[in-house]
Formats: structure tokens, C-alpha cells, sequence
């Protein structure tokens, strides 16, 4: 046995083992490791599906019956429209690949030429880009009816029957039934799939296309002008008074200019999640601990402070640590785009990203979780089951919601009063902030913020030490404090 | 010598109903002290204000001479009333935690976890996880994490409870062990025996008072005095009723008498012998430190203690 004891352990040393224990106790569990390894299975099942000849979503075998002799292969037609287009841009996005002074000589050859002429000059002058294409798989395969009746096609929806493409016999999926006259046709499909079947998409596509058609050619215009004149409107830009200096001509906001209201966005996300997953954790522990009394025996050695800090950092490491495998990837994204990466976007992102916004999120973050953790951690000590934690915790999920509300209101309006006031009302700051900082908002407003809720963050954490206090040591929990309710406030006798 | 543990007029209330009233503790260092009383009577809200757990409603608590809480840190063992472990830390996992956190570095709290596993033979559980431990297993678990950094000052919240008759005699043999290298203890129970055979004093408290402080021996004057005796001629009784307080007949035909206080036995002795009565026993018996308390604390807190004697039986057999 140890002969003498050290004193006066620096407090940080206590945290960290309390910290580390509640940690590891989480970690040794297979549900934390089933979570950590989740994305790695599913890169791992993902690359087995990708490699094997499984077709995860085949193409679907269609056919029409069409009384009015006319939609039918009109719709066919129109079907291989859509497929062109959705091939040549494809064989389009590959331009991107080329020189620059061929880039819009290619795309111009394929929208004049269509996407096969696109697909063999790459073919001959680079095969080498010819060999990255892949071009989309249609959706749907249309076939000539193998009967012409609906009723005797059933036997092919049900699968009783099968037909004959080439060597294959694949089940009949759906069949289009166009009845009526060719200038009032009705229109119905029949499937078993009936759960947003793409051809149901395409005949309405069809239809409204003719409809429109129809109606321009009444008036002697056609629609190919129409289509023409709408796509060669005027188009709105937008653009960032920050971003105007002297006479030199802004440049319009663009998507890196975006980054930072989504890297808020992302953020605040981030908190939220860590709130949720912390918040089991701290609830169950706590009870846990309070349960078996070994809080009593801790106490002997620990502060209160201590232990709900330890209890904190514990939680917080395991989130990060659950989460590691997603913060590595993105990581690792960042750090290569930012070494290896195009250096006038590389340069762009920093002046997004300037390191006082990246401490001000931080400090966002870190105070937001205290905040809610301290009052977890207090319902936790209060609770005498999980039954009565949920009961307990139920406010502050509520809470939550408020806090997904605010993240939802400040993505579409992100200087608005509401969110103004909710970035400095510390329920709400920590999440409204985070959105707000990318919109510049005033410094007096961040500083306040901060304070407000640093200021609130050690109230509620020392209301919450005496919860804790009370709650662990009373050994009792909701009826305690019903009890000094009727006591204190109603002054009723014990 | 100053106390290690000084508890000056205290008293403390829970919604309104006393726990403690005016209660005055000193703990000198190197004794053993018994804290005695039934469930209820404020042994454990007595030792959290000693801890500093529970501030009190008035009075004041000194601890090592100061205020209790973390000047004390390290210097205090302390084992609660109810008992626990983390279920899924090993037993050597769960005596270094608390070692450590009381200040010992983790390669001495894992070899010190170890030693006392061995020496109190648990040496085989060392990996076991605390889940997977008897109760007694885990209790004796759980009483190394209080005192494996070997503190100067051992509390001890009714230690004994819910051991078998084997492993109370393990503790008793650790207080001792413990008490030879010159530390203090203090520990509450309820079962008297144990506080008769290990204390150098007790403290004797009964619904929120304390009624007796001092010896074994001090506590047991204030029991009443028996006397077994037969004898070959009738009329013992009344040769030896001036100094009974009260008399039976046994069984086995001898008289089983209380003595009154100012009775002495060389007294009853010589009344026999001058009324000619030949004694064929004569067996004083002596006083139990359960009888001293009923008799300090009065008959009303005897139904306390029978609670509290079933309710440990019944424990036990489950």
C-alpha cells in the first residue's frame, strides 16, 4: 500500500480522469465501435456494390397500347429527346477536361451536332477523356407490346409471364394505355410499381409539353421560339456591397462567396448533434453514478465543478470520437484542396474563412455545449430512473426543436430581426450565431452575445451544481424538489 | 492532540423535519471510533456535514483544522452507506480510478490495486468485471477503492452491512490492520458487536442525538447487571429479591435475576451465606453494549433497533 499521498492535485488532472473513465466506459461498448466503423461499412459495402454486377436500380421494361395512333410514338419520341439531351450533357460536363480554347468549340459541336458526333471527336482527338465518360443509364426500356390487349398483358405485370429481349426474359413492369381520340387522349398507366413510377413522370411531362404546344400554336407561335426566348432571358446576379471598393467592378457572389453561411449552417448542425448524442450519455451516466452511490465516494476527493467539467469533457470527446471518422475524411478534404487545390479558390476560402470568425464559431460552440450539458448533467442528478430523466429532459429537447427552428429561419433570412435577437438570447445564440457571423453582423452584437451567454453558461452551471448537490446527495430527485416547492414557495408545513 | 475531526453543536433539517440536532463530535487521531445508532438516528447526515457533503443548518464542522472539502483531498477514505461499482470496470480498474483520484500516480494505483486485490483474496477477480462479482466481492471491491491511497482519516458508512459472517470477519481484521499503522477510523453501524469488539470509544446516537460518547466499558455501566443462580433449598428468591429489579425463572430452575444499580454481587454472596441457601450456580453475565444503548436511550428505541436487527436478517437471507 502507498505510504503517502500527493496534495493539491492540479484540478485539470481530476477532470481528465473523470473525463477518460466516462469515456472509455462508452468506448468498450460495441454500439460506440458499430458507429465509428459505420462509415468505413459503408465505404466497404458501398465499393462491393460498386465492383460487383449487382444493378441496384435496373432499368425498368415498359410498353404502350395506344388507340389513337398517334401519342404513342409520340411519347416514344419524346423519350428519346429527354435521353439525348441527358447524354449530351454528359458528353458536355466532359469539356471541362479539355484545353481551354476548345471547351466552347466542343460544346457548341454537340448541342449543333448532337452527342454522338460529341462522343466520337473525343473518341479520336481525346481518347484518353473519351475513356472517363460514363453516360447515364435510361431509366426505362420501351418494348413493342407482346399482346394488345390490357387484359391479356396481366399475366406480364404479375410476372407470370415474361418477355423477350434478346437473350434475357425480364419481367414486364408497366404498361401505358393512351385511349380517346388523338385530340382528346386519355392517358392511364398500369403497374404493380405504382410508388412514383418514372413513366407516370414521363407522360405528364408529354402532355404538358403538348398542352403548351397546343396552345402557342393557336396563337401561331411556335414552341421551340418560346423555348428559345426564355432561355435566353435576362438573368439576376448577386452581388456583396462588402465586396464593392472604389470604381473597380464587383464580382458577383459566386459559391465560395456562400462557403461561410454554410459552414455556419453546418456548424450549428454540428452542435445540435453533439447536444443530442452527448445528452444520453450524460443522463445515463449521471444516474448511473448516482445510483451506486460512487458520486458520494468521488466527492471525497473531487469537486462538484470538477466532476460535471469531467462529465462534459467526456461526452464531448466521445461525439468527436463517434464522429471522427467524418471530421478525418473532411479534414483530410480541406487540407489536401488547401496544399493541391486550384490556388485562386485556395485563396478565396482563406478570405472566407478568416481566423477570427473560425475562434468566434469555436467559442460559439464550446460555450452552447456547456450551457446545455451543465443542464443535462443536473437532470441527470435529479433523476431517480431513466423513466424520470426523459420526463426531466423533455424541455430541453423541446429546447432543441426551438434551436432547429432558429437554424431553419436563419437559412432563409439570416438578418432578420427574430435571428438578431435569437444570436443574443443565449437559449438560441449558439446556433443563431453561428449562421449570423458569415452576414458580418456588428461586433457589438457578437461581444454581447458572447458575454450574455458566458455569463449565463457559469450562472446555469453553478445553479446546476447546487441541483447536482442536491439532487445526489438527497439521494431523492423530482419529489424533493415538489417537497421545498410546498415548503419554501407555498409555505405549506412539511 | 487536536482533532482530526471536530463537529461543534450541529444540527441539520430536510424539509423541515431534524436529522441532526446539536450534535458535538471530536475524533482524535489514531482512535477507532464506533458510531452507533439505529436506521435514522443521523449517523450518515453526520458524516456528510464531517465531509462537507451537506453544509449544516448551524453549528460548525472542522476538518484536519480547517473547513471540510478539498484541503482534506486525498488525506479522507471515505465508503458510503450504499455501495456500487461502474459494472463494467475491472475490479483493479475501479481501486486504481479512485486512487488516482485521490492523487496517486496510475503506475503505483494499478501495482497498489494489485497488492490489495492479492492480499484480501480477490487475486483471481483482478480482471473480472465488477457485473460479473458476487455482492460481497463486490463490496470488499469497493471498500479497497476507499482506502487504497491509504488515507490518514478512514469513514466508514456501516462498512459492515450486508457481508456474511466470513467477510465481516475480513473487515474486522482490515480495521484492525488499518488501526496498527496509526490511522484514525470512524465508522457507523448498527450492529453493536462489532463496535464492542474494535472501538477505543463510541458515539452513540438515537433520533438525531447523541446520547452517549466514550469507552466500551463507560457505555456498558450504564447496562443493567444479570445474575444467574440456583440453589439446593427453596427460597432463594427471596433471600436475593432486595436486589433484584426485576426476577425470572428459567427453564432450567434457575433464577435469572436484573440486578438494581446499587446491588453489588459480594452483597448477594453474603446474604446467601448468612441465610444458609447453598448455591449450586452463581453466574454473573455480563452486560451487551445493545443493552447499555437501550438502557441510555430508553425502551421506546428498542423497537428501532429489533427493525433494524429483522431487516439486516432478512437482507442476509436474501
Amino acid at each position: 500500500m502507498a505510504t503517502r499521498h500527493t496534495m493539491g492535485l492540479p484540478k485539470f488532472s481530476r477532470i481528465w480522469l473523470i473525463a477518460m473513465r466516462d469515456f472509455m466506459g462508452y468506448v468498450k461498448t460495441w454500439g460506440f465501435w458499430l458507429s465509428f466503423m459505420f462509415p468505413i461499412l459503408g465505404g466497404v459495402i458501398g465499393y462491393m456494390f460498386a465492383s460487383s454486377d449487382i444493378d441496384l436500380s435496373p432499368p425498368r421494361y415498359e410498353t404502350v397500347l395506344d388507340e389513337t395512333g398517334v401519342h404513342g410514338a409520340a411519347i416514344l419520341d419524346f423519350y428519346e429527346t429527354e435521353q439525348s439531351d441527358i447524354r449530351a450533357k454528359a458528353i458536355k460536363a466532359m469539356a471541362a477536361l479539355l484545353p481551354e480554347a476548345d471547351r466552347e468549340a466542343f460544346r457548341t459541336s454537340v448541342d449543333e451536332d448532337g452527342y454522338e458526333a460529341g462522343l466520337s471527336e473525343l473518341r479520336d482527338r481525346y481518347p484518353t477523356v473519351a475513356e472517363r465518360i460514363e453516360m447515364p443509364t435510361p431509366s426505362m426500356i420501351f418494348v413493342d407490346p407482346p399482346e394488345n390487349s390490357l387484359s391479356a398483358l396481366t399475366s406480364y405485370l404479375d410476372g407470370d409471364d415474361r418477355l423477350t429481349v434478346g437473350d434475357e426474359s425480364p419481367r414486364l413492369n408497366g404498361v401505358i394505355v393512351i385511349r380517346g381520340t388523338v385530340d382528346d387522349p386519355e392517358a392511364q398507366y398500369w403497374s404493380k410499381n405504382f410508388n412514383s413510377p418514372p413513366a407516370e413522370r414521363l407522360i405528364n411531362r408529354y402532355f404538358s409539353d403538348l398542352a403548351k404546344r397546343r396552345y402557342l400554336e393557336s396563337g401561331g407561335l411556335s414552341a421551340e421560339d418560346y423555348d428559345e426566348a426564355v432561355s435566353g432571358r435576362t438573368r439576376v446576379e448577386l452581388f456583396n456591397p462588402a465586396e464593392l471598393s472604389g470604381e473597380d467592378e464587383a464580382e458577383a457572389v459566386s459559391m465560395l462567396d456562400r462557403l461561410p453561411f454554410f459552414a455556419g449552417l453546418g456548424l450549428a448542425f454540428f452542435l445540435l448533434m453533439s447536444i443530442f448524442a452527448g445528452a444520453f450519455m450524460l443522463l445515463t451516466s449521471m444516474i448511473e453514478e448516482k445510483m451506486n452511490k460512487l458520486l458520494e465516494m468521488m466527492l471525497a476527493s473531487t469537486r462538484f465543478s470538477e466532476i460535471m467539467l469531467g462529465k462534459m469533457l467526456g461526452a464531448a470527446m466521445l461525439t468527436f470520437a463517434s464522429l471522427a471518422p467524418y471530421i478525418l475524411i473532411a479534414l483530410g478534404g480541406l487540407i489536401g484542396f488547401l496544399l493541391f487545390g486550384n490556388p485562386e479558390q485556395v485563396a478565396a476560402i482563406r478570405e472566407a474563412f478568416p481566423l477570427s470568425t473560425i475562434l468566434t464559431s469555436l467559442i460559439f460552440l464550446v460555450l452552447g455545449y456547456m450551457f446545455y450539458a451543465s443542464i443535462l448533467i443536473a437532470l441527470g442528478a435529479l433523476a431517480q430512473s431513466m423513466q424520470d430523466a426523459q420526463t426531466l429532459s423533455l424541455p430541453i429537447v423541446l429546447l432543441m426543436f426551438l434551436g432547429i427552428g432558429v437554424i431553419q429561419f436563419g437559412a432563409v433570412a439570416p438578418d432578420s430581426p427574430v435571428v438578431a435577437f435569437a444570436s443574443i438570447f443565449p437559449l438560441t445564440s449558439p446556433f443563431a450565431m453561428m449562421i449570423r457571423l458569415a452576414s458580418d453582423p456588428p461586433l457589438w452584437q457578437v461581444l454581447l452575445s458572447i458575454f450574455l451567454l458566458a455569463t449565463s453558461v457559469v450562472v446555469v452551471m453553478w445553479i446546476c451544481a447546487r441541483i447536482f448537490r442536491f439532487g445526489v446527495l438527497s439521494g431523492s430527485g423530482v419529489g424533493a424538489i415538489k417537497s421545498w416547492f410546498r415548503r419554501v414557495i407555498l409555505r405549506k408545513a412539511a | 492532540m487536536a482533532p482530526i475531526l471536530h463537529l461543534d453543536d450541529v444540527s441539520k433539517s430536510y424539509g423541515g423535519v431534524p436529522a441532526v440536532s446539536n450534535v458535538s463530535i471530536d475524533v482524535r487521531p489514531g482512535e477507532i471510533v464506533g458510531f452507533l445508532g439505529p436506521n435514522g438516528a443521523g449517523k450518515t447526515t453526520s458524516l456528510r456535514m464531517a465531509l462537507g457533503y451537506v453544509k449544516p443548518d448551524s453549528g460548525r464542522v472542522s476538518l484536519f483544522g480547517g473547513q471540510p472539502g478539498e484541503a482534506a483531498f486525498g488525506r479522507v477514505g471515505f465508503l458510503p452507506e450504499e455501495r456500487g461499482l461502474y459494472k463494467k470496470q475491472t475490479a483493479r480498474e475501479a481501486i486504481a480510478h479512485m486512487a488516482r483520484l485521490n492523487g496517486m500516480k496510475k503506475r503505483e494505483a494499478f501495482t497498489t490495486a494489485d497488492d490489495l486485490l492479492e492480499r484480501y483474496g480477490l487475486g483471481d477477480a483482478k480482471r473480472k468485471k465488477n457485473k460479473d462479482m458476487s455482492k460481497g466481492m463486490a463490496q470488499k471491491v469497493q471498500l479497497l477503492s476507499a482506502i487504497a491511497h491509504d488515507p490518514e482519516f478512514y469513514i466508514l458508512d456501516e462498512p459492515f452491512s450486508g457481508l456474511d459472517p466470513v467477510n465481516q470477519q475480513v473487515l474486522e481484521s482490515m480495521v484492525r490492520e488499518i488501526a496498527a499503522r496509526g490511522r484514525t477510523i470512524l465508522f457507523s453501524t448498527h450492529v453493536m458487536e462489532h463496535a464492542e469488539r474494535l472501538c477505543d470509544r463510541i458515539l452513540l446516537m438515537s433520533r438525531g442525538r447523541k446520547v452517549f460518547d466514550g469507552t466500551v466499558e463507560q457505555a456498558l455501566d450504564h447496562a443493567p447487571r444479570r445474575v444467574i443462580m440456583a440453589s439446593e433449598n427453596s427460597g432463594l428468591g427471596e433471600v436475593v429479591r432486595p436486589f433484584a429489579e426485576d426476577m425470572d425463572r428459567r427453564d432450567d430452575g434457575a433464577l435469572d435475576l436484573l440486578l438494581k444499580r446499587e446491588a453489588q454481587t459480594p452483597d448477594i454472596l453474603e446474604r446467601c451465606v448468612e441465610a444458609g441457601v447453598r448455591l449450586t450456580r452463581f453466574e454473573p453475565i455480563r452486560a451487551t453494549l445493545h443493552e447499555a444503548f437501550v438502557a441510555l436511550v430508553g425502551e421506546d428505541v428498542r423497537a428501532d433497533l429489533e427493525a433494524d436487527a429483522a431487516a439486516d436478517l432478512t437482507g442476509e437471507a436474501a
